[in-house]
């Protein structure tokens, strides 16, 4: 009796890890919502296909070996419990047994390992962004994001510098190349929907860039009403803090605001006047 | 030696009741009977009962006039579970009510709550839309709205949503139409803001609205005190009650470099409620001040007293937008380097304006005015309290109790400012100072000139500072240029 029981424990484990792997509705928490592509959010980056193939890559290796080891393990229990007059064989192990389980781990590791190269040095290594015009700073901070802009004058931490809390304002035209610090602990800047994450080291300042993928954008953005009676588009997602940096952490929820090129430059020019607004009432 | 208690065997008997205890819990959970927290009030200030209780009080005794003075308050602005401005008659007259509805915004707060609203409701009005009424989540911070959803809407739209509201009115349309309003419509309660106050602000802020929630302790600089009805990162003169657009300014922005974060993310909605609740909060202390002044004057605590004060602080608020204050002209967008002379001269200068006695030569806010005798140490010297902890001493609190109130002028080579960074920002600060601070208001032979020389200056000694100026000058030295040429910077400066 105890027999079957584990063993159907053991196939129910097995039957429930495959089930989530293919089917994240069920079980992805919160109203379902669209916008979302198997487990993750659509990506909207230009860079972020060769993340979701590094996940997938992963994905599928874990769940190969997932089935596979489940299988043994069910057999193993299954098959070792029964009654059984036989004395147990003793084994100082197999050689080639081990030769085979260290190498086909140390392959597939191998595998991941050249695979993301090319992808972490297209993301990652400041020679993809050299001589590039920083174009923002975000700044973390004890429990909020607030972001800087250079403003006309093309340099930070003068009069004219552009400031906005929470909300992450970048275009969609090109290469958006920014700067990323933190006032005191660590923090992560963790933009899902662009497949962007890093850390915020304090006392480091981190060149950072992303690039929105045109037609990703066009597909998911909305109208929206410019000053001037033209229309713009954005896309607005969660940017989230991704490392526990104190008791406010959950309160760290910023925003980026994805806007079509005309919609940005309205949105500057307003912050401009705004910058140097005397607060007469209209 | 272990404690006797260790050494001698339980006994079992307690286990019985507690099992059944445990039994007969889980059995009233099942059936619904949930625990029900005890009835919320709000407790009166540490100042209030110190200062009644130094006030050797004739006719009285300090516990007598406390419980009135806390039943007076609880008449006027009701208790945290069911916060409620008290209409006076003269009002109800008028046909003005204080206490805030949809009914009461003027029509641009309306248009930005409704847009709001039909992004915080996306999933109930898509679900609305869509007629699968049944299914519609409870929203977070909306009781009362779920009350009427559930008890009034829900019922109609299950039984026939296209039945019209009101037949003999056509504008109010079916209840289909109905339901959608509802939500889309929606303008918090007290009661739910404070609800929303209770979960997002009470653990810094207090249930009083006193800065000493749990964990203000932890907090540099302390969280703010609204029961003095004293707000520093405001756009009205020193001392006066602000108006909500500075409030919502604040809960839109944050304050920088505090633990004092924008809540951006909520509906406008949801903050314009909290607004109407911080502004209930800061009032009840306001008049909690007035009336403890009051006993300690005449005696006794009168009915009449209660409701003079009453109104005069609800005057006092709504005469906030008068006090706005703003710059006719056009903001000086850059400053001539005379200019930012003739700042640095009226910044330095000990008779007129005094800066520099409290921000310090190089600005770092460490000039010798902040220094005062210690009162509790013979010799000592101790920082400058500020107003909040001036009245708290003046009303006889220990040491500990001022703890977090002392002063400390802006440093500005930290090239933040906590009030906002733009030239009007701090020409507000300038002309009419902090209030609750010991930042005064510019002296009155003080030119609109002098004052923009004045920010410009400030805005000049953060710029040397900045952060981001100061990495650039490290990495030009690293590559061996000059660390005041700048980098390949593009053209402009």
């Amino acid at each position: 009796m105890m027999r079957l029981i584990v063993t159907a424990l053991f196939t129910a484990l097995l039957v429930l890890g495959v089930w989530t792997f293919f089917d994240s509705t069920t079980f992805l928490l919160g109203p379902e919502r669209a916008g979302y592509r198997w487990w993750w959010p659509t990506d909207v980056s230009t860079y972020g296909g060769g993340i979701d193939l590094l996940f997938v890559v992963i994905g599928v290796m874990i769940l190969v070996f997932f089935v596979l080891t489940y299988v043994v393990l069910i057999g193993a229990v299954f098959g070792a419990s029964r009654k059984s007059e036989e004395k147990a064989a003793f084994t100082h192990g197999n050689h080639k047994l081990e030769l085979l389980w260290t190498a086909v781990p140390a392959v597939l590791l191998l595998i991941i390992a050249f695979s993301q190269m090319q992808t972490w040095a297209a993301i990652k290594f400041r020679g993809a962004i050299a001589g590039e015009e920083i174009r923002a700073e975000a700044i973390a901070e004890q429990f909020d994001w607030r972001f800087r802009y250079p403003g006309t004058d093309g340099v930070f931490g003068t009069v004219d510098d552009i400031h906005s809390a929470t909300d992450f304002v970048v275009p969609v035209d090109d290469k958006f190349v920014f700067h990323l610090r933190s006032n005191d602990v660590l923090h992560s800047f963790f933009v899902p929907k662009l497949r962007l994450k890093q850390d915020a080291v304090p006392g480091m300042t981190i060149p950072m860039w992303l690039e929105v993928d045109p037609d990703r954008f066009a597909r998911e953005a909305q109208a929206i009403e410019l000053a001037d009676g033209s229309e713009g588009r954005e896309l607005v997602v969660d940017l989230i803090c991704a490392e526990l940096c104190g008791w406010g952490h959950y309160k760290m929820a910023g925003r980026v605001r994805m806007l079509s090129k005309n919609a940005f430059e309205a949105w500057m020019a307003e912050q401009e006047a705004l910058r140097f607004d005397n607060g007469e009432p209209e | 030696m272990p404690h006797p208690s260790t050494s001698r065997p339980l006994p079992r008997r307690p286990l019985r009741p507690a099992l059944v205890g445990i039994a007969l819990g889980s059995l009233a959970l099942a059936c619904g009977l949930e625990p029900k927290a005890a009835e919320l009030r709000y407790s009166l200030n540490e100042k209030t009962i110190a200062e009644l209780e130094n006030a050797q009080l004739e006719d009285v005794a300090p516990a007598t006039a406390a419980a009135q003075i806390q039943g007076a308050l609880e008449m006027l602005f009701g208790t945290p579970s069911d916060p409620q401005f008290l209409v006076l008659r003269e009002w109800y007259d008028n046909d003005q009510n204080p206490n805030p509805a949809k009914w009461r915004l003027d029509e641009e707060t309306f248009a930005a709550v409704e847009e709001g609203n039909r992004r915080r409701f996306a999933l109930q009005l898509e679900l609305i839309e869509a007629g699968r009424y049944a299914e519609v989540p409870q929203p977070r911070y909306a009781d009362d709205l779920w009350a009427d959803w559930t008890e009034r809407v829900l019922p109609q739209v299950l039984s026939d949503d296209a039945a019209m509201v009101d037949p003999s009115d056509e504008e109010l349309g079916t209840w289909k139409d109905e339901a959608a309003y509802v939500f889309e419509s929606h303008y918090p309660t007290l009661r739910e803001s404070s609800r929303m106050y209770r979960q997002q602000c009470l653990h810094c802020h207090g249930t009083e609205g006193g800065g000493d929630g749990p964990t203000s302790p932890y907090l540099s600089p302390r969280p703010r005190d609204y029961r003095d009805g004293k707000f520093k990162w405001v756009a009205v003169e020193r001392n006066t009650a602000p108006r909500r657009e500075d409030l919502l300014h604040i809960l839109m922005e944050g304050v920088n470099t505090t633990a004092m974060p924008p809540f951006a993310r909520f509906s406008r909605g949801e903050l314009e409620g909290l607004v109407d609740y911080v502004r209930l909060l800061a009032m009840r202390g306001q008049v909690e001040n007035l009336l403890t002044a009051a006993v300690k004057s005449e005696g006794y605590l009168s009915a009449a007293t209660v409701l003079e004060n009453y109104q005069f602080v609800w005057e006092r608020w709504d005469k906030a937008p008068e006090r706005y204050v703003y710059f006719e002209d056009d903001v000086p967008r850059e400053a001539a380097p005379e200019m930012i002379e003739h700042g640095r001269q009226l910044f330095l200068n000990t008779k007129v304006g005094q800066c520099v006695t409290c921000h310090g030569p190089e600005g770092r806010g460490n000039g010798e005015s902040i220094w005062e005798l210690d009162p509790f140490r013979d010799g000592k010297m101790r920082r400058r309290l500020d107003e909040w902890g001036t009245a708290r001493q003046d009303a006889g609190l220990p040491e500990a109790a001022l703890k977090g109130f002392e002063t400390s002028p802006r440093n500005f080579q930290q090239a933040v400012f906590r009030g906002g960074g733009r030239p009007i920002d701090l020409y507000r600060r300038i002309k009419y100072g902090i209030s609750g601070t010991i930042m005064p208001a510019a002296p009155a032979e003080f030119s609109d000139e002098d004052i923009w020389s004045l920010v410009y200056f400030v805005l000049h000694l953060v710029e040397q500072s900045d952060v981001a100026r100061l990495i650039d000058a490290k990495v030009a030295l690293e590559e061996g240029r000059s660390a005041h040429e700048p980098a390949a910077q593009p053209s402009g400066h």
